[in-house]
This record gives C-alpha cells, structure tokens and sequence, in this order.
C-alpha cells in the first residue's frame, strides 16, 4: 500500500495519467484496491434527474465479493437488492423475488459498471474503459470513460475518489443534470459473509 | 391334376390385378404419400381448441424456430469477458452465415436488440393507445376503492406523481429517465417492469452461461423433407465457415425438424425391421410346422398380395397416408397369411380330391372369418381419427385381398395341399380325470383374471407416444431450451379466442385465476400491452372526465419538487390524445402490434384468421390446470394432448362394440344362436382375459390397446369358427388353427417389440388375445369331455 500510495505521489504521476502512459504508476494501487477482499459498506445514493430539482436519496449498504459480484441492498425508500455479477443483473424485491436483467440491456444501465470497478479488476477494466488517475488533496481520482463510444454516450463518465484504499464517493455522471453520486459511508474490509448472506444478497445457484 | 382352364384363368387374374396394384403405387409420389406428421393422425376439421392450436402451431412459424448456442473454447490466461466478446462475435458470424443459406428464412443474435428496440418503439409512440386504457381503470378503481371525496383529476394528478416519485429511487429509475419527460405517467416503464419475465426466458438475453444465443427461423415447414435436412446442412455449412476463424467454436442447437427428420428415418428403419422379422417369423413357423419345408414357400404370395391389395387401397383412398399405418400394417403378414394356412393344409376328403371341391368346402368358414372381421374393421371408418380409419380401410383390404390371392394362387397349383407334422396335429381326443381337472381349472383361473382384472385398469394417451422416443434428441433440446431460459420452474400457458377481443377477455380472466392460485409467482405476457376491447371503448369517454387533469398534473409536479415545464412532450401527447377522433380499430390496434413482433418475438402473440393467442409465462413450476372456461392451456397439455386422446379412445370403444356386434350377429345369422353363442364366446373370453391380465400386471392401456383388442377379437373370431365348422362335420379341428395362431401370435409379439409406444402396446395385446383365444379352442374340448384314455394322433388325410 505504501508503494501504491507512493507511486502516486511520485512526480510523473501529476494532475491526471492515462493508462497507456502510467500504467506501472497507477497498476499497483489499483492493484492494492482489488487485494482489500470482501467488503461490506453504508452508502447514501443521491440520484440528479433533469425534470427535478432536488436529489432522490436512497440509502443501504454495498457488500463486494471476489467471487460472488457486487451487492446493492438498498433499505431506504424500498428494500431492494441490485446484484451484479458476471452472469448479469438481479433486481430482487423485498419478498426476495428476482428479475434478472441481460447485462448489456438498456434496463441495467450504469449498474453493471460497478462490478469491475469495485472489484478494481485491472484487465477487465482496461479492456473497457479509459482510465484517467490523478491526486485530489490527500485522495486519489478514478476516472473511467468507456472505450465502445455507444456506451460512453449511455452512461457518460464514472469517477471514483477515494483515500489510501478507502473508496470515498462514486459518481456516474452523464451531465451536471443527470448524475448518480454515491457517498461510501463507513467500510468493513475483510468480510466473511456467511451462508446466509450470501443466499440473500448474492446470485442463488439456480435450482436443479 | 387340376384342370388347364382353371389354371391359367387363376394366373391371368393373379398377374392383372399384381402388375395394376404395382402400377398404381409406381405412379405415386410416395414421399409426398406417406407422412411423418404427428398432426396427420388427427382429423383436419377437429373442433378440440386445444389441438387447432398445437395445428396453428406446428404450420406457422412457431415451428419453423431454431434455437442455437455458439460456444468458444478458452484460451490460456483469457479473461471471461474477452471470452464473451469473442462468443459474441463468432455467434454474429455464424447467425449472418446461417441467414444467407436459402433453407434459412431469417437468423439473428439474441444480442440484437433491434426487434425489442422497434416493439418498444411502436408501443412507445401508441402508448396512449395501447397502456392508457387500462391504466386510467386501474386508477379508477382505486380512486373509488380509497372512497376519495375530492375532484377525480385532482386525485389522478396527486396520485401519478407520487408513483412517480417513487418511481425515481428504484434501480430502474436511471434507466428510464429519459422517457419520464414524455411518460411521467410511467406507462412504458410499468409494462418493461411486467414483461419483464419474458426476457427471462432469454428472449432478451444475449448470452447464456458459456454460450452466445442465435436465433433463427426456417423457410419450410420442419414437418417437410426439405425444413429438415437442408436446415441441417445450411447450420454445418455456417458452423464450418465460422471454424475457419474461430476454430474452438462448438453449437448446440435444437428445433422441430430435427426430431421430425430423427423420427421418419426411425420409423421407416423400424418398418423395413418389423416387416422383414415378422415375414421371416411367419415363414419359420410355417418351416417348422409342415413336412416339405420348400413348398412352404408358397405362403409367400399370399402375404405379399395381401399386402399390395393394402397398400393400393389405402394409397388410393387418402391422399395423405401416415406412415405408421404401414407399421401397424405389417401385422397383416401374421394376418393374411391365416387363409393360405387354412386352403393349404386343409385335410383332403380322399386321395386327390380336387382344388375346387376342396375349396368349396372351405368357402363358408372362409368367408364367414374374413367378411365377420371386414365388417368389424369397416366399422373403424366412422372412427374420427384419420388414423384408425385408414388401419381400418389397409386391414379390411388387405384381408380380401389376401383371401382372394390365397384362392387364386392355390387354384393354379397341381399339388395345392401341404401336410403338416405330426406334431402340429396332436391332440387329446379322451382326456383323462387329471387333464380334465387341469383344463377345468386352468379355464376358471382365466376367468377369474377375465373378471377382476380389468377394474384395475388405467388408461391415459399421449400423442408423444406415436412416435419412437428420441432420448439422445430430447436431452440436447432440454440442455438447450435452458439456455434459452425454458426450464422446469416456468410454465407456459396459451391462451386463445376467436378473435383478439375474446382471446384478450380470456387472458384477462386467466390472470385473475392465475393471481388468485399462485400469488407468489410473477406472469409476464404481451397481453399486458393491450387493453381489452371494453377498456379500450370507454378511453374517449375516460379522457372526456379528466379536463382537469392537465393543471393538477402541472401543480402536483411543482409541488413534489419537479419542473412541471420539462415534462412539456408529455402535455403535447395529452393534449393530441383528447382531441384524437380517428382511433383505430380495436383489431386493428392487435394487429398493429402483431405486425411489429419481429424474430423471437414473434411467438409471443399470435394473430391469425379466426384465432387469436397470447402466450404468458408464469414463474412457478407447473401444476394445477387452468379451467377450462379460460380457454388457457399449458404447453405441457398440448404436448399430450391426453384429453383429447381419452376422447377418441370413448368414441373408438364405441364403433368397436358396434363393429363387434355386427361380427356376433353375422355369426348368429351363419350358425344360428346356440353355435353363434359358442362360437363368440372365445374371442370376447380372450379378450377380457387379456384386458385382466393387463390389470393385473397394473399395466396402463391407451387408445391403441383398445384397437388392438378389437383386431384381436376379430382375428380370434376366425379360430372359433374353424373349430366349430370341424366339430359340426364331426372332425377334429383343422391344424391350420394352431398354425394360424402361432403365426398371429408371432407377427404381432414382433410388433411388442416396435420402440414406439403405441406399436407395441397394439403387437402386445394382440398377441395375448391370440394366444388365449387359441388355449381356450384347445382346453375347452378337454375341459368339457367325459371320456378319459388318453390322446391319439389323428389320422392323416
């Protein structure tokens, strides 16, 4: 981590480095970032839509997997699971009740972006996405812009801040008037989810 | 020596009526004759809802699908992502190789968005239309549910943008937001959020697993030659062009013309099989059973006119012969083969009694065996199964026409007698106490199985079972429906109408049941895109009761913190939507919406004249039926079609009980009441005993063991009349029976071996009644003497 953390502060690295031009700068702290294992966090979404002027906010914790995707278990307005994973999309309602969607549908949006980019999967992030880093203060900033030029005018940019390797704050963001802020509130890394947690926040394998 | 004339008169006839019947078959195209259609075994004109379904089904381009899987090996170190898009593109390649092959109708990847994108479209831009009705009546009847007292359009306005603000926090908001502007009704967000399930089913889905979908369509029907082998082709041929690029690429694909083209080529292999066993069976036990075995050999002809004769007027009756007749038919080698039995190994009177005194002698039982089963199968054409009419039609020709080679063939011989072994002619003529006793019981004991064992029978048809199972097929079509999305844990109803107004009403009821039985499981159907034809009358007089919808709607906006000015498209709609005065039609609207359902889509409604159907998955494993006043069936009914089949199986009952009244009151008209009643009573002995013995064993029969009986009491009929003609001129009972039984007996245990269901269950009943009906004219006699020592070999003529 002190390695990443020092690479990044290392001259070369400057305002913003594309992934072409550092990758030996950026690749260990990205590498450090996937090497943090599961995790459990609080996180408050605030969602900008252009016919309104203020946010919706929801609230709820995101739980990361290696092997199981990402979780969204949204508790405020509505309970509802978002689970990303290779295989696709699950919306699961509160009755637990699951609507898969394609991965590439229109449906499943920027959500699916998620899954590479919480996991901080390095090949897969670069076969997609652009990557700027750059220094904010005492933090670090992501910016990814997806390379197919269909996707990067269906979801705009995504940027992650963060600190050392906490990730901070996620933002989607497709103008000042359509954007998704995602505030990280307190994180656990390390996490051993549990059978259960695992059947109610994750993919159920399918029955025989 | 028989007299030259005779002879050759004999000859001339046998040789016309041979080279006209192979005239009349080489004239036909026989691959356009005979056909492998399931559906060919049901009546063209049947009412049953369900089965013009399953017909509409397998003649339109539901059947026509093909479903394909395209896979690619990994390579070393490749991620699972780059491993997809790779999928994806040889998937892309393979479906634009495969759409340029000219058996090929269309082909697309699952990927391909476009005919979700122009659905979603035309439902988008007619959304008034199609979603409003029954939306402003989801929302009535909960304005008056709630007892609201204030103003309908104050309600409506308040109630719509608290859904929609709702709305905006679900995971789905941000994928919508550009229609909301347009929508905030939520219209086209609420049916994506109902229909939903039908993307489930890979409708939607672009990949599977490992595997990149294809789908695709084929020119021609599966159920003809060239939807089969040519689609098979034109998929190796797309597959081999994209290995040239891809090389680890691997497909599995399924579709109907695959067990269609597995089942004809099974069942045409099956055929020569049983035909051939069953010729060699029958010559064998000729073999064995007389004493010149070479001269057996002419049997031959008589089968083989019997046969032709079946062909000819069966070919020449129908236009379109199912090929399992011809399966069925083969029995009548064990059948027909009876009359030369019977003319050839006839005792003589005295030493070189002539062919025409011999044969005159015969005519009576000859005819009375042959006519009584003719009329009995003549009855089988009032049957409403083009099948069991046209076994009807091959059975009664084959057997005059087998009688008829049998006396003409036997009437140009010099030596037309052939003597049996004296094996064959064995007999107890005074059985003792013990052998008594033993026939006695072994008689009882079949009447108490005759008695009891048919209470315990249980019947079910399937329509599946008319076909040779194809295991291996069965389980590449399963593995890849679950790539598409088809497993066990949904279940597929259709529900149909006359029209799509009625087809519409019925769904709507459907849903209420299906709500109502399985409040857990989740239904998607295009059906919620369209509202019934009442909904969609009353819109004009709806919109006509919300003149003051559109301010509220403008104020509830800025009072739930939205810009009511952003959402001007939406008023623009409105404003278009309560001035329209030229809707269109209500089927017009249905047909607007058929129009648009593009590749796989296209299964989801169906339009057609005089029928309507929705297709609609439910999320829950399959169970209870829907009543049928919902005029809804799963595909798990109309893959049995079991109803339908009990049906035919009551009305064949009937014409064979009919068909076999007919037999006893020709025989009590030939040999009056008291014989009459003798004689009848071994084939209906026969047959309930087999009918028992199938109870017993807890055997389940369907339609085809009930034809079986009928053919087998028919057959057996012939043994009893033999028997009692002998014993009524004071002789023993001629060989030929014996002969003739085991002969049947073997031709149709033969069909018990056939690998398609209904074959065996139709060779197996036969056999046993056969059987039985040949141990009761054997144990009766013993059973019934008074005299002991014991048998004697009778002398030989």
């Amino acid at each position: 981590m002190a390695f990443a953390v020092s690479a990044l502060s290392a001259p070369g690295a400057g305002p913003g480095l594309s992934l072409g031009a550092g990758a030996g700068l950026w690749r260990p702290l990205i590498e450090a970032l996937a090497a943090r294992g599961a995790i459990e966090a609080r996180f408050t979404e605030r969602r900008y839509f252009s016919f309104r002027r203020e946010p919706t906010v929801l609230k709820g914790v995101i739980r990361v997997s290696d092997d199981r995707g990402v979780s969204l278990g949204y508790t405020d307005p509505e309970v509802t699971t978002v689970i990303v994973d290779s295989a696709g999309l699950i919306v699961r309602d509160r009755k637990g009740r699951d609507r898969e969607m394609a991965a590439g549908s229109k449906e499943a949006g920027a959500v699916v972006s998620l899954l590479p980019i919480l996991r901080f999967d390095a090949d897969t992030l670069d076969s997609l996405f652009d990557t700027q880093v750059s220094m904010e203060g005492s933090g670090w900033k992501l910016e990814f812009t997806p390379r197919d030029p269909r996707a990067a005018r269906t979801l705009g940019s995504i940027t992650v801040w963060g600190t050392l390797t906490e990730v901070a704050r996620i933002e989607f963001r497709r103008s000042a008037s359509q954007r998704i802020e995602i505030e990280v509130g307190e994180t656990r890394t390390g996490v051993v989810f549990s059978a259960a947690e695992l059947s109610r926040y994750f993919r159920r394998p399918a029955p025989r | 020596m028989e007299p030259p004339r005779q002879k050759w008169l004999a000859r001339l006839l046998l040789l016309a009526g041979g080279l006209a019947g192979l005239a009349w078959l080489g004239s036909l195209d026989l691959s356009r004759k005979v056909s492998s259609d399931v559906l060919d075994l049901v009546p063209s004109d049947e009412r049953s809802p369900e089965l013009s379904m399953v017909r509409s089904l397998a003649g339109e381009d539901e059947a026509r699908v093909l479903l394909l899987a395209v896979g690619v090996s990994p390579r070393p170190g490749e991620p699972p992502e780059a491993r997809a898009l790779r999928c994806d593109h040889a998937a892309e390649s393979f479906s634009e190789f495969l759409a340029k092959d000219p058996a090929i109708a269309s082909s697309m990847p699952l990927s391909d968005t476009k005919p979700r994108d122009d659905l979603a479209a035309a439902i988008f831009n007619r959304r008034m239309d199609y979603l409003l009705p029954a939306w402003l009546e989801e929302r009535r009847g909960a304005y008056v549910a709630e007892g609201a007292k204030g103003d309908w359009s104050a309600w409506l306005a308040e109630r719509t943008v608290s859904d929609l603000e709702a709305h905006l926090a679900r995971p789905e908001a941000m994928a919508t937001q550009d229609l909301l502007a347009s929508d905030p009704l939520l219209l086209v967000p609420r049916l994506v959020g109902r229909i939903s399930g039908l993307s489930d089913t890979g409708l939607a889905q672009g990949r599977s697993g490992d595997y990149s979908l294809v789908w695709a369509s084929s020119r021609f029907s599966p159920l003809a030659p060239e939807g089969q082998q040519p689609v098979s082709a034109a998929v190796e041929g797309a597959l081999a062009k994209v290995r040239s690029s891809e090389p680890g690429v691997e497909l599995r694909w399924t579709g109907i013309g695959r067990f269609a083209a597995a089942s004809r080529t099974r069942i045409e292999r099956e055929m020569a099989t049983l035909n051939l066993l069953s010729l060699v069976l029958v010559v064998l036990v000729a073999a064995v059973s007389v004493r010149r075995v070479h001269r057996a050999a002419h049997l031959v002809p008589v089968v083989l006119g019997s046969l032709l004769g079946a062909w000819v007027a069966t070919t020449a009756v129908w236009d379109r012969v199912h090929i399992l007749v011809f399966v069925v038919g083969s029995l009548l080698a064990g059948v027909a083969v009876d009359y030369g039995f019977y003319l050839y190994l006839q005792p003589l009177k005295r030493p070189g009694e002539p062919y025409m005194e011999r044969a005159s002698r015969l005519i009576r039982p000859l005819l009375a065996s042959a006519l009584t089963t003719v009329i009995g199968f003549s009855f089988l054409l009032w049957s409403e199964l083009p099948l069991i009419r046209q076994v009807g039609v091959f059975v009664s020709a084959g057997l005059v026409c087998a009688l008829g080679t049998a006396l003409l063939w036997f009437a140009q011989l010099d030596d037309s007698h052939l003597d049996t072994r004296a094996f064959i002619r064995r007999r107890l003529s005074n059985p003792g106490p013990r052998a008594r006793r033993a026939a006695r019981l072994a008689l009882a004991a079949g009447a108490i199985v005759a008695v009891i064992g048919p209470w315990r029978l249980h019947w079910r048809d399937d329509i599946r079972e008319l076909e040779i199972p194809a295991p291996e097929l069965k389980a590449n079509d399963a593995q890849v429906r679950s790539l598409f999305g088809q497993t066990g844990q949904r279940t597929v109803y259709l529900t149909r109408g006359s029209s799509a107004a009625e087809a519409r009403n019925s769904l709507q009821a459907f849903l209420s049941w299906h709500d109502k039985e399985y409040p857990d499981a989740k239904t998607a159907t295009l059906g919620f895109a369209l509202p019934t034809e009442e909904q969609y009358q009353r819109l004009p007089g709806w919109l006509a009761s919300l003149g003051g919808f559109e301010p509220e709607l403008r104020l509830a906006l800025g009072r739930h913190g939205f810009d009511p000015g952003a959402f001007a498209p939406f008023f623009a709609s409105w404003h278009e939507e309560i001035q329209s005065a030229n809707r269109p039609s209500y089927s017009e609207l249905v047909t607007m919406l058929a129009a648009k359902l593009k590749g796989p889509l296209s299964s989801l409604l169906h339009v057609g004249p005089g029928a309507t159907w929705f297709v609609t998955i439910a999320e829950q494993a399959p169970g209870k039926d829907p009543p049928a006043s919902f005029n809804t069936v799963t595909d798990s009914q109309l893959q049995s079609l079991n109803k339908l089949f009990g049906r035919y199986r009551v009305s064949a009952l009937r014409l064979s009980s009919v068909g076999l009244g007919f037999v006893g009151l020709s025989v009590f008209a030939l040999y009056g009441l008291r014989r009459g009643v003798r004689i009848f009573a071994v084939p209906a002995g026969a047959c309930l005993f087999a009918f028992g013995l199938f109870g017993v064993a807890g055997a389940t029969l369907n339609l085809f063991n009930l034809l079986g009986a009928f053919l087998g009491v028919c057959l057996s009929h012939n043994y009893a009349i033999f028997s009692a003609e002998s014993q009524g001129c004071g002789e023993e009972p001629p060989p030929s029976i014996r002969l003739s039984a085991v002969a049947t007996a073997s031709s149709f245990g033969v069909l018990a071996l056939s690998r398609i269901p209904v074959v065996a269950s139709l060779g197996a009943t036969v056999a046993v009644i056969v059987l039985s009906a040949l141990l009761i004219t054997e144990l009766a006699p013993i059973a019934g003497s008074s005299k002991s020592p014991r048998g004697k070999i009778p002398p030989r003529a």
